[in-house]
C-alpha cells in the first residue's frame, strides 16, 4: 500500500481496501463504533477526520464500549485526552481519545506528548488528527465522517498497512457477509 | 495513602498554604491564607513570557509546565515577607487531566514539601472549582442573601471547557455526583458554536455578546434527559450547524437573484456580479446577515442556560441544599448568573471571574479543609488522569 501517498491526502486515499458505510442515526454510528472496537488490540490507532457533529465521538463511545468499558466517554476536546479502560475480556487495557481540536500550532503538538499514547500499550483514538497529519505514524485507520443530511452520515474507513486492511476486511465480512 | 491526623485540634486561622495547579495547559501557583484570603493567584498564561523565557512560549506542554513552574512559584511566594518560612504546607492538583501536565505539578510540589518538611495533599481539580466559592469573601459575588457563610448541604454546578457536572456537597470532602455532561461539556459547545458562527474566540464572551438585545429569535432544542441530572450539548451544536448551513443554502440561491434584479435597475454595470458563495463553505457562517448570527447564538445560549437552570435548581429543591454554588469558565456567563438567580430558591453564590477559570488559589482553598480534617497525602500518591468527584 501506497503509506506515503496517503500521508498527506487523507481525509480520502484511493484503496480498494477502504469501506464506505452510510449511517442512518446516532445510534447505528455507535454499533458500527462497538463492532470496530471488539476487534482491536493493544497498539492500534484510529485517526477521526471530519467537521462539527459528525459524530466522531459517538463512534469512540461505541468502539469503547465494544472494548467492554463501562466508562463515560466525553469529548476530549478541552482536556485534550481522555484515558478510560477496557473491560476483561480486552486485557482492561487503557483506551485514549485524544482531540486535537484546540491545537493548531505543530509546536504544540509536538509537546503534549501524543506520541507516547500509540507507542503504549492502549488503543489510541484522535480526534481533528487533520491537525498533525505528517506527525502520525503512517499504519493507521483513518475514519472520515461526513454529513448527508441532519440525520445521515457516511463513515469512510481507510486502511493504512496491513493490519488496518486486514482489520477493515475483518469488519466488513462482519457487516455485509 | 491518606493519613487520619491524631489530634483533633483544628488548624491555626493563618494557615498559609502554597499550591500548584497544571492539570492541563495553565501552569499556576497561588498562596493562600485561612483557606480564604487569596494573597497571590499567579498563572502562567498571564506573565510576561517574553521577559522570562527570550522567546515564545507555547501553551500547551508538559514540558512548558516544567519550565513555567519555578518563575510562578517564586512569584506566588513573593508576596510572603519571609519566604518559604511563612508556607505551612502545600498542594496540588493531583487529577483530572494531562497525566504529563499533572505529574510535572504534583511532582514538584511533593519535592517541595519533602525538601522543606512541609505536609503536602493532593487535591481534585473538580473539588478545586467548587472551592473557589470560599475564597475571600470581599471579592465574592452573591446573589440572594449577601455574604452569610456557607451551610450544608449545598449543589454545585460545575461548567467549564473540559467539565460539566452536578454535584450534591454534604460536608468538606463529601460529594455525591449527580450528574455529568455524556458528550460535549458546556464551554467547549460555546466555543464550537461560537466558531460555527464565524464570532471571535473565546466563544463564550462572543456567544454572550452576540446575543445581547437580540429579539425575535426561534427555539433551538433542549436536551432534557428526563430523570437523569445528566446533560448532552452536542446534539444543540449540531442543530446550530444544520441551521447554519440551511440558511447559507439559501443565501446562495437568493444572491445571484438579487444581484440580476440590481443589474435590471442600475443599467451599466461596472463589473459582472460576483459569482455565488458555494454552500460548501460549511463551519463558517461568512455568509449569513450578523441578524441571524445573533438570533442564533441568542437560541443558543438560552437553550444552555435553561436546561442548566432547571436541572440546578430541580436537584437544590430535591436535595435540600441551603445554596446553590457556580464554579468553572462558564461561571462568567451573565446571562447564566442571572437566570440561576432569578430561578434559585435559595441563595446562589459564583466566584469573581479570575478565580472561575484554572487557577491554583482554588486549590488552596480546597487543601486548606482537608488539612483542617487531619487528611494529608502520602509521598506515593500518583496522578490519576481520570479521577472523579465524590
Amino acid at each position: 500500500m501506497s503509506d506515503a501517498m496517503s500521508r498527506s491526502s487523507f481525509p480520502v486515499a484511493q484503496t480498494p481496501h477502504m469501506l464506505d458505510f452510510i449511517s442512518h442515526s446516532v445510534a447505528q454510528t455507535e454499533r458500527i463504533g462497538q463492532r470496530l472496537g471488539s476487534m482491536l488490540g493493544p497498539g492500534d490507532l484510529l485517526l477521526l477526520l471530519g467537521p462539527f457533529g459528525v459524530g466522531k465521538t459517538h463512534l469512540v463511545k461505541g468502539v469503547a464500549s465494544g472494548l467492554g468499558s463501562t466508562d463515560l466517554v466525553t469529548s476530549p476536546s478541552f482536556v485534550l485526552v481522555n484515558e478510560y479502560r477496557a473491560g476483561p475480556d480486552h486485557g482492561n487495557l487503557p483506551i485514549y481519545h485524544a482531540d486535537l481540536y484546540r491545537l493548531d500550532e505543530r509546536a504544540e503538538i509536538s509537546g503534549i506528548g501524543l506520541e507516547e499514547l500509540w507507542s503504549g500499550q492502549g488503543v489510541c483514538l484522535i480526534e481533528w488528527a487533520e491537525r498533525a497529519a505528517d506527525m502520525l505514524p503512517t499504519d493507521h485507520l483513518a475514519i472520515s465522517l461526513q454529513h448527508l443530511s441532519d440525520t445521515k452520515r457516511v463513515l469512510r474507513f481507510v486502511p493504512h498497512g496491513e493490519r488496518y486492511q486486514q482489520l477493515v476486511a475483518q469488519l466488513k465480512q462482519g457487516m455485509f457477509g | 495513602m491518606i493519613q487520619e491526623r491524631s489530634d483533633s485540634q483544628t488548624i491555626p486561622a493563618d494557615f498559609t498554604i502554597l499550591a500548584l495547579e497544571t492539570s492541563c495547559d495553565e501552569t499556576a501557583a497561588a498562596v493562600v491564607r485561612g483557606g480564604r484570603t487569596v494573597l497571590s493567584n499567579i498563572v502562567a498564561s498571564q506573565l510576561d513570557e517574553h521577559r522570562r523565557y527570550g522567546g515564545v512560549v507555547p501553551e500547551v506542554a508538559s514540558r512548558q509546565h516544567m519550565l513555567s513552574l519555578v518563575p510562578v512559584v517564586r512569584e506566588a511566594l513573593a508576596v510572603l515577607p519571609g519566604g518559604w518560612n511563612d508556607v505551612h504546607a502545600i498542594a496540588a492538583t493531583s487529577g483530572p487531566g494531562l497525566s504529563g501536565a499533572l505529574l510535572t505539578g504534583l511532582n514538584a510540589a511533593k519535592a517541595m514539601a519533602f525538601q522543606r518538611g512541609l505536609p503536602f495533599v493532593g487535591v481534585n481539580h473538580l473539588e478545586a472549582h467548587i472551592y473557589a466559592n470560599w475564597l475571600d469573601s470581599s471579592a465574592q459575588h452573591a446573589v440572594g442573601s449577601g455574604q452569610a457563610p456557607l451551610t450544608f448541604p449545598l449543589v454545585a454546578l460545575v461548567v467549564s471547557g473540559g467539565h460539566t457536572l452536578l454535584a450534591l456537597v454534604r460536608n468538606h470532602g463529601d460529594y455525591q455526583l449527580l450528574g455529568q455532561t455524556r458528550d460535549d461539556a458546556v464551554g467547549e459547545a460555546f466555543d464550537k458554536v461560537a466558531r460555527i458562527l464565524g464570532l471571535g474566540y473565546p466563544g463564550g464572551p462572543a456567544i454572550q455578546q452576540a446575543a445581547e438585545g437580540v429579539q425575535g429569535a426561534g427555539v433551538l432544542p433542549r436536551a432534557w434527559l428526563r430523570d437523569s441530572y445528566d446533560f448532552s450539548f452536542s446534539g444543540l451544536k449540531t442543530a446550530v450547524l444544520h441551521k447554519v448551513q440551511e440558511r447559507q443554502e439559501l443565501e446562495a440561491k437568493v444572491a445571484p437573484k438579487r444581484a440580476a434584479n440590481e443589474r435590471e435597475r442600475r443599467p451599466p454595470p461596472a463589473a459582472p456580479p460576483a459569482a455565488p458563495q458555494p454552500p460548501a463553505a460549511k463551519a463558517q457562517a461568512s455568509s449569513v446577515t450578523p441578524q441571524f448570527v445573533g438570533q442564533m447564538a441568542y437560541a443558543f445560549q438560552e437553550s444552555v442556560v435553561d436546561v442548566l437552570v432547571t436541572k440546578t435548581v430541580d436537584a437544590a429543591q430535591k436535595f435540600g441544599a441551603n445554596a446553590i454554588l457556580l464554579a468553572g469558565g462558564v461561571a462568567a456567563n451573565t446571562r447564566l448568573r442571572a437566570e440561576l438567580a432569578r430561578r434559585a430558591t435559595v441563595p446562589v453564590r459564583f466566584p469573581p471571574i479570575s478565580l472561575c477559570t484554572d487557577n491554583a488559589a482554588m486549590v488552596a482553598a480546597a487543601a486548606f479543609y482537608r488539612f483542617d480534617a487531619g487528611v494529608q497525602s502520602g509521598w506515593e500518591l500518583d496522578v490519576n488522569p481520570a479521577l472523579k468527584l465524590g
